[in-house]
């Protein structure tokens, strides 16, 4: 189920709020079983048959957060339940991620034709992240073994955050699965997040979209216009997308008194390529940090081994995005960006704030390129008509889009901006009285676009 | 502080009654089109043969909430007046082939140019050839049977509209191909609407809905007229002139009143609605009209005047009454059996159509004792066992060109 569809917004979650507030009201076990009930339903609605896999996850990874605890003082014991945990998870997220791709990766060095196709389970990677978040968090104490599988259930197939993040660490929600405090201030801070996080999806980035496929759909004789207008409108889509998907995580968190970290601080306004990995995708960023970075030893070992870390790292972001060369490569390529940023410091890159934002910018682009083409081979083909390999004449289709989406990327392009910071610089008693019309005026017609349906890709489900 | 929390208070009752309102005045308003919905999805799970049941299911209850909440009409008008505050030609849609795009005659169009009216793959030229040769071969069964091909012509010409951004979802290239290889057999009368509108110089922005695929009532009664003096021409039917002369109809105009199937997509606010003219014979006339309907499959028959039973709850006297292109006889079925009580002639017609033939076999109905009008995509029976048992005295074909470019509309072998 997708929160950008009708059978969400007013059927599902109206359903789960309904009998969370009413019916079992102040009854905190009873609430959470039923979240987690209605989660489980929430991801059967897309994946009937993969939610078994899901569960399995959970059981698993429930005995093994109770095993930690058991041998709490057995420290050999731990370990062995640790690299448990590891090589189960790690190995259903291969066997379902990236098994076909290896195959058919070694069929051409065996020359074998044979072929395994295994479908991939929605938002796979992310719960898998969290599941071992949780055993790892319980490892380091940063947060109780539960005793009440339903309760490891509610945090890894907490519906808000289960298909596209954001990846919540144990340590974030532990307390709150049983401590939450709910409130009308922050249920109405919820409402404006999922708002807000809906109308970045279906008003700008499903429209951006289809730019960018215009572009991406016909490479062949793609032109340097269209090239650049595609890969521009690819890398707001992207992020109205994907932060609009968190934002909505988040909302929905606050609605029933959670409170997740944020994902995304302007990504785009970055002068550097290190300053856009601290304000993009933060939780799986810091995930990465904390979970593989520093147990391989962080900066405090040698030179050799820190860039050998780094290089880990950042093969592992990459393909963690999907089983493909094009996303090995985009994480190669951050990797290379952010060893060169470190070696000569990211200051001097340049003193001009604005060659620097450039800068990031470009290499952004150019990571979305791969990111968001089929195969090594049409990336660099893309690359080449950026740069006028079909010709740099101004391409009519290219004006048309322009045309017909241009307050859309105007908008796209200010709200990439901190623009939130000036409307509450605005007078107070002007925005106060405002601030609810203009909110109720955008709900209504974000959700005029819910119900017209139309377009509705979400990028990161096939993470 | 107490600003804040008045303004908490606010949003929050704001989101919950736009969310409450949808979700339980939908079951209880809306429960005959979800129930209908619903019951045909466990139809569908009983013929459904294959591992894929529990996606049918959800597919099913997702499909029967989502197509029929509680405002809708107006959210997706809602929508299409952002878009033309927005100034956007083309409204994407989620279905295959219903993206919409406005043309320069301000009149909405489907973009697709892959997809043929029924969703499938459009054929290509050989594929259409073939759909030719079908129903030659069907013509040759049946020697003392006339047959007639009437081409109907499509709301989007390239030789009369221009889309924005060169879009071009419909070319006359396969269709020509298709009249060419029919007009080879001589035993098929061909009636290319097409022509003449040319050969008449007819005003083509006059023939289409604004906001719908079909041609309006007032062009399928002139193709009604076309085809009643081919007929007469061709074959020597005694019709008499005076059935389908314009000034023995009655034609009420209905404004603003209609919202096609493009409308609909875009909304109202995005286009404007169409008017429709609801015509029927000044003469007197009598009918027993019987059909199927398509969910319940209950047999339904209507007796009385023209306006009474070829007409489908046409109610003139009721407040606010918006008829639609399926005022006349029914909705697209298996099949509709039109007696006429009054009938000049001892003449049974077979009209084989799309909806494109709705009103035209509806006007039809006047001219022969019985019209028996059915839909290929939905008639369970071979057309060619069809004709054997019922021995029409002439096979009537009537097909806009999305029906020539598709599989559907020529599968003579039945939906067994």
């Amino acid at each position: 189920m997708v929160f950008s569809s009708a059978i969400f917004l007013f059927g599902f979650l109206p359903f789960v709020l309904l009998i969370y507030y009413v019916v079992l009201k102040k009854k905190r076990k009873a609430q959470n079983v039923f979240l987690f009930l209605s989660s489980i339903i929430f991801y059967a609605w897309g994946e009937p048959v993969f939610v078994c896999i899901m569960l399995l996850s959970i059981l698993i990874n429930w005995i093994l957060g109770l095993l930690i605890d058991k041998y709490r003082n057995k420290i050999n014991a731990r370990r062995i339940v640790i690299a448990l945990t590891v090589i189960y998870n790690i190995s259903v997220l291969f066997i379902f991620k990236y098994l076909s791709f290896v195959w058919k990766n070694l069929n051409l060095i065996i020359k074998s034709d044979h072929v395994i196709n295994i479908a991939l389970p929605i938002g796979i990677s992310f719960f898998t992240f969290q599941c071992i978040s949780y055993v790892i968090d319980v490892y380091r104490g940063k947060g109780k073994a539960q005793k009440n599988i339903l309760n490891v259930g509610l945090y890894i197939a907490f519906f808000p955050q289960l298909i596209a993040g954001p990846i919540v660490r144990y340590e974030t929600i532990a307390e709150q699965i049983e401590g939450r405090t709910e409130s009308l201030d922050l249920f109405s801070q919820g409402v404006r997040r999922f708002v807000y996080g809906l109308g970045k999806k279906v008003v700008l980035a499903n429209s951006l979209a289809i730019i960018a496929e215009a572009a991406f759909d016909n490479t062949e004789g793609l032109e340097a216009s269209m090239a650049w207008l595609g890969i521009i409108a690819y890398t707001m889509q992207i992020f109205f997308d994907f932060s609009g998907y968190s934002d909505m995580a988040i909302g929905l968190g606050k609605m029933f008194g959670f409170n997740f970290n944020e994902n995304f601080n302007y990504p785009y306004i970055s002068k550097s390529i290190t300053e856009f990995w601290r304000r993009w995708h933060i939780s799986l960023g810091t995930w990465f940090r904390d979970y593989v970075y520093i147990p391989l030893g962080g900066n405090r070992v040698s030179k050799a081994r820190h860039i050998f870390n780094l290089f880990c790292v950042w093969s592992l972001t990459g393909i963690w995005h999907g089983a493909n060369w094009t996303f090995l490569l985009w994480g190669i390529m951050y990797f290379v960006l952010l060893v060169i940023e470190k070696e000569i410091g990211v200051e001097k890159i340049s003193k001009l704030k604005v060659f620097n934002h450039i800068y990031t910018l470009f290499f952004v682009m150019i990571g979305w390129v791969f990111f968001n083409s089929a195969g090594i081979k049409e990336a660099l083909s893309y690359i080449g008509s950026m740069f006028g390999r079909n010709g740099i004449d101004i391409n009519s289709s290219a004006l048309f889009l322009i045309k017909e989406n241009i307050i859309v990327l105007l908008l796209a392009v200010t709200l990439c901006m901190p623009v939130k910071n000036v409307f509450e610089k605005i007078n107070s008693k002007f925005r106060k009285i405002a601030e609810p019309v203009l909110f109720i005026i955008l709900m209504i017609v974000v959700f005029s676009y819910v119900v017209k349906g139309g377009y509705n890709p979400f990028i990161y489900f096939n993470f | 502080m107490g600003k804040d929390n008045k303004n908490n208070k606010i949003i929050t009752y704001a989101f919950l009654i736009l969310l409450f309102a949808v979700f339980v005045l939908t079951p209880i308003l809306n429960y005959r089109a979800v129930g209908s919905e619903l019951l045909k999805t466990y139809r569908s799970l009983q013929d459904d043969k294959t591992k894929d049941k529990p996606k049918t299911l959800i597919n099913g209850i997702e499909n029967a909430w989502s197509s029929n909440l509680f405002l809708q009409e107006k959210y997706v008008d809602l929508f299409g007046l952002t878009q033309r505050m927005m100034n956007k030609s083309m409204i994407y849609d989620a279905e295959k082939g219903k993206t919409v795009v406005k043309g320069d005659d301000g009149k909405l169009y489907f973009v697709s140019d892959v997809t043929d009216i029924s969703g499938e793959d459009k054929l290509d030229n050989e594929g259409v050839i073939k759909n030719a040769e079908k129903i030659i071969a069907l013509a040759n069964v049946y020697s003392d049977i006339d047959f007639v091909f009437v081409q109907a012509p499509f709301k989007y010409d390239e030789r009369f509209i221009n889309l924005p951004n060169g879009i071009v979802p419909f070319r006359n290239e396969p269709i020509d191909y298709f009249i060419e290889r029919l007009s080879q057999e001589e035993r098929i009368d061909i009636i290319d609407l097409r022509k003449k509108i040319e050969e008449q110089n007819k005003d083509y922005s006059t023939f289409f809905f604004k906001t719908d695929h079909h041609w309006t009532i007032g062009t399928a009664f002139w193709a009604y007229q076309m085809v009643a003096e081919d007929m007469k021409e061709k074959f020597g039917y005694d019709i008499d002139d005076d059935y389908y002369d314009s000034s023995n109809w009655e034609t009420v105009t209905y404004r603003s009143c209609f919202l096609g199937s493009q409308g609909t997509r875009t909304g109202a606010l995005y286009a404007g609605k169409d008017d429709i003219d609801i015509i029927y014979p000044k003469y007197d006339t009598s009918f027993i009209k019987t059909y199927s309907t398509k969910n319940l499959g209950e047999k339904i028959t209507r007796q009385g005047a023209f306006e009474e039973s070829v007409l489908e709850n046409y109610n003139p006297e009721k407040t606010f009454y918006k008829p639609t292109y399926n005022t006349y006889l029914y909705s697209d079925c298996d099949e509709i059996v039109v007696e006429n009580k009054l009938s000049a002639t001892d003449k049974k017609i077979l009209v084989v159509k799309d909806s494109f033939g709705i009103p035209v076999s509806a006007f039809l109905t006047t001219l022969f004792e019985e019209t028996r009008i059915v839909d290929l995509r939905y008639l369970e029976t071979g057309l060619d066992e069809y004709i054997g048992e019922y021995s029409p005295d002439a096979v009537i074909f009537i097909y806009n060109p999305g029906a020539v470019t598709s599989a559907a509309f020529f599968d003579f072998e039945g939906q067994k």
